[in-house]
């Protein structure tokens, strides 16, 4: 067993993550340390001082202190919102961008540039990338882990800095489970209602002996249909079943290990129409989805104050529909160093590997040209928190380095100052730069987007193809950030940041009117405008985000909370083409107020409203919701909710098609719901 | 100057190896000009060498100094009902210690009385206890539970500087070190007043930070 997991064990995205922001919360790795060592009973003031903690990766910092726009949700929190998916939690976090498209898919992003596949997002799921580098987005029907089970979900608006891996440049959101020793005992879920048809889920954990532990679990979860704006149904209904194990184990001496995995199945209905050049042409082929990954992590603490943590995976999706199919294997290893050097300096080195092997097929319209790829992409990372003034300044200096095969190295310095003038207050400030690297679409891509139907001065069939540019370079970023965080009085705390970020090399789609060609095979003849992807844009935005917390006592708190942007954007070479799709794809505001009660008798009352304003791109309206959540313990261990979802509206539009498929929306739902512990 | 009035059993032994002036310090609360916990630490009798290891997890560490806190902290009799109440320590919601708080305080009595851990969920719970430990994870209602809890007879111990301008009594932090982050604590003395609570001076000599008035951190290394 152990030589298996040594040659899992490589790893380490996630410890990387660490350390931006500390670190939040996180008992888990600690806790799961404690019982194989030393108890001190006799010891006197002076030897518990000269004892070096182990475990630097439990260098936690509070989340007031971490010099980053960053939100965590808890995974109390997650289950208190009523949320049944990590992207229906996500809806809470100030400053971030999610909408729903359908019954399953979402458009989530941070700072602007929304989409389905919001290209400069890092989602991780304990360290492991979920975004698919064909469109640098998360399928987001895909991310299903079980909600009691997670620890907290930590997200970070902004470039992540030195720290993080690819493709974090508007934000990073980390997804992280509870260690297999906090799961221990069975748990089972059971509930149903209007949209949320099933939610089932079992979950068993248990001790292997008295370091190591683990826990299996398996959910089944059916959507219902959501509606075409006409009111008829959206034959989008969605069903997924997924399982998977974790396996922790801490024994005596300097090691740790984890090893965990995942596999899932679903099946998501769709009405999509494709262009061909015969015309549109309706398809009601279902989206079949499948993967399965596993996950290993080493720990060593190598001396009294160093950590080397060995991070791997093998991560494995497909997924099957009339427009494209999509076969990956990703295989990822990351090694990191993490060590305190003198009094005032906390290093963190580290260097990581991946790569990530597609194999595409083409739909009617298109695909892509290579069919397949191997993606290769090389990092390293060196990052030095400098104490200027013990409990008062600190300097955090870092940068990344990457190189991919697509446009080879990539440089990505950051620099943060944080401030902390008295317990009560932090102040923070940064310039970073990050990088998105060209994703598969944005070279290859070879997909008819458009269908003008001949007629009146139209004497041919016209396609809008879409072309992937092999010359294509990465999308840079400078982003200037600034956070004030203070709480003035123990019922009230504010956590406000603002930033401008400077984004050059936009990768932008323009048409080509004079590139324009026939093309008789497949029949008929038809005219073809290309829209080359390439570097075409620049942009600008800039914001702000302001999240307050209320609490009159330890029952009652409410957080309100209110996010601005503005986005411009040029085009940097000649044609006319619409930059709309750059500038005009988040809301400009948005704003809410959570509300959380702990009534008597043990009872939770969770009242969210939210308030998105308009997304011109995807002409969708601003529309104001709530979602409601009432939950008895019955006895300690059996919970009783009933959740109302979107109860403003018996149906309201989040977000838009991007290309030929139907708009969706959502309907008001409800659903009950018994979770038992024992 | 009530605590001139209560029986403190650790201050005889005490007399004799700490300075005049800490005494002092301690003895006439607050307004005092001076604590240098720093240069005082390096000459105390207790720091002495022994097989302790260089090296332990987190909640090991601080486990041991609780141990040590209830050695070391004198309680207003009246917060006992009855001369054979245990003395109860309570971790406010989730317990960052495991079992490792339970076996380090084995075997430990505090004036013939038990000692008790317990988890505690509400405000209620809380006041009942002699002491109460406040983990990082509650970092969003500290300081609603520090002043639901001041001056009420607890000993609240935080994992921040900021739990103690908040108003708790003593405070677990980390130090970084040549050598490696380090546990150590701070302590509040207006905080401890209020909460009618003798700090012995061989304690208030360890502390890395003395509080000496409300709002106010001074001191430290």
């Amino acid at each position: 067993m152990i030589s298996c997991l040594q040659l899992l064990a490589a790893f380490s995205r996630r410890v990387r993550r660490w350390s931006i922001v500390g670190v939040f919360a996180g008992m888990g790795m600690a806790s799961a340390q404690e019982n194989t060592s030393p108890l001190f009973r006799d010891a006197t003031f002076e030897e518990l001082a000269n004892i070096t903690v182990r475990t630097v990766s439990k260098h936690e910092e509070r989340l007031f202190l971490s010099p980053a726009a960053v939100t965590v949700l808890s995974g109390d929190e997650i289950i208190r919102s009523g949320a049944t998916s990590v992207s229906e939690a996500l809806r809470w976090v100030p400053g971030l961008d999610v909408a729903q498209i359908n019954a399953a898919e979402w458009a989530i992003s941070a700072r602007g540039f929304n989409a389905r596949f919001s290209n400069k997002l890092l989602v991780l799921a304990d360290g492991r990338s979920l975004y698919t580098p064909l469109f640098a987005g998360v399928y987001w029907d895909m991310v299903n882990p079980m909600l009691e089970d997670l620890d907290r979900v930590e997200v970070v608006r902004g470039p992540g800095g030195a720290l993080w891996g690819a493709n974090a440049v508007n934000g990073v959101i980390n997804i992280i489970s509870k260690s297999a020793r906090e799961t221990q005992g069975a748990l089972i879920y059971g509930g149903g209602g209007t949209e949320k048809l099933v939610q089932t889920g079992v979950r068993q954990g248990w001790a292997l002996n008295d370091h190591s532990w683990m826990r299996v679990y398996a959910s089944y979860h059916l959507t219902d249909d959501s509606r075409w704006p006409d009111g008829r149904k959206g034959h989008d209904g969605f069903h997924v079943t997924q399982g998977g194990f974790r396996y922790d184990t801490v024994p005596a001496g300097p090691d740790r290990f984890t090893l965990q995995g995942d596999v899932f199945q679903g099946r998501r209905n769709q009405v999509i129409s494709l262009v061909t050049p015969g015309g549109l042409v309706v398809s009601d082929r279902p989206v079949e989805l499948d993967g399965f990954n596993l996950l290993g992590r080493w720990t060593r603490e190598l001396a009294t104050h160093s950590t080397l943590t060995l991070q791997s995976y093998w991560d494995h999706t497909a997924r099957d529909s009339v427009s494209l199919v999509e076969t990956r294997d990703t295989f990822d290893v990351d090694l990191q160093h993490n060590l305190f050097a003198g009094e005032r300096q906390h290093f963190i080195w580290g260097a990581g590997y991946r790569i990530s092997r597609d194999k595409t097929v083409a739909g009617l319209s298109g695909g892509f040209v290579p069919a397949d790829y191997d993606f290769h992409l090389f990092n390293g990372f060196a990052q030095d928190e400098i104490t200027l003034i013990p409990d008062r300044w600190q300097l955090t200096l870092g940068s990344k380095w990457e190189h991919n095969r697509y446009t080879g190295f990539e440089f990505q310095p950051s620099i943060r100052l944080r401030s902390t003038p008295d317990a009560r207050q932090t102040f923070w400030a940064s310039v970073s730069r990050a990088v998105r690297n060209p994703n598969r679409a944005d070279r290859a891509v070879n997909y008819d987007v458009q269908y003008v139907a001949p007629g009146p001065g139209v004497p041919l069939p016209v396609i809008a193809r879409a072309y992937g540019n092999p010359a294509v370079e990465a999308e840079g970023l400078v982003a200037w950030e600034a956070g004030w965080r203070f709480q003035p009085h123990p019922h009230f705390s504010a956590d406000l940041s603002f930033f401008y970020h400077d984004y050059d090399r936009m990768i932008l789609g323009l048409p080509n009117q004079s590139g324009a060609f026939l093309e008789a095979n497949p029949a008929p003849l038809h005219l073809v405008t290309p829209v080359i992807l390439d570097n075409n844009a620049r942009a600008k935005s800039y914001g702000a985000e302001l999240a307050f917390v209320w609490q009159p006592s330890t029952s009652i708190r409410l957080m309100p909370y209110y996010s601005f942007l503005q986005v411009d954007a040029a085009l940097t070479k000649p044609g006319n083409g619409s930059v709309a799709s750059l500038t005009d794809t988040a809301p400009q505001h948005q704003g809410g107020l959570r509300q959380c009660f702990d009534l008597p008798r043990a009872t939770k009352l969770d009242l969210n409203f939210r308030w998105v304003g308009a997304v011109p791109a995807y002409a969708v309206r601003p529309y104001f919701e709530a979602d409601v959540r009432v939950a008895w313990a019955i006895r300690p261990g059996l919970e009783w909710a009933i959740t109302g979802q979107n109860l403003f509206h018996t149906q309201h539009s989040e977000f838009g098609p991007q290309t030929t498929e139907p708009r969706y929306e959502l309907q008001r739902a409800g659903y009950a719901k018994l979770t038992c512990r024992f | 100057m009530e605590i001139l009035n209560h029986h403190w059993p650790t201050l005889g032994l005490r007399h004799r190896r700490c300075s005049g002036l800490l005494l002092a310090c301690l003895l006439t609360w607050g307004n005092v000009s001076a604590l240098e916990p720093g240069p005082l630490l390096a000459a105390n009798p207790m720091a002495a060498a022994s097989t302790t290891p260089s090296e332990a997890p987190e909640y090991n560490i601080k486990a041991g100094y609780l141990r040590l806190f209830v050695r070391y902290v004198e309680w207003p009799p009246a917060v006992f009902a009855q001369a054979t109440d245990p003395l109860v320590i309570g971790v406010v919601g989730t317990n960052p210690f495991g079992p490792v708080l339970q076996s380090t305080l084995q075997g430990l009595k505090k004036q013939n009385r038990e000692i008790v851990v317990r988890p505690v969920q509400t405000v209620e719970e809380a006041v009942c206890c002699q002491v109460v430990f406040i983990a990082r994870r509650q970092e969003h209602d500290e300081a609603i539970w520090l002043k639901a809890l001041r001056g009420k007879p607890a000993l609240t111990i935080t994992e921040s500087e900021q739990g103690l301008a908040w108003g708790a009594v003593l405070a677990l932090v980390y130090e970084k070190t040549a050598r490696g982050p380090k546990v150590v604590f701070y302590a509040s003395l207006p905080a401890a007043r209020a909460a009618g609570l003798q700090l012995s001076s061989s304690m208030l000599v360890s502390a890395k930070k003395v509080l000496k008035e409300r709002n106010e951190i001074k001191g430290g290394s």
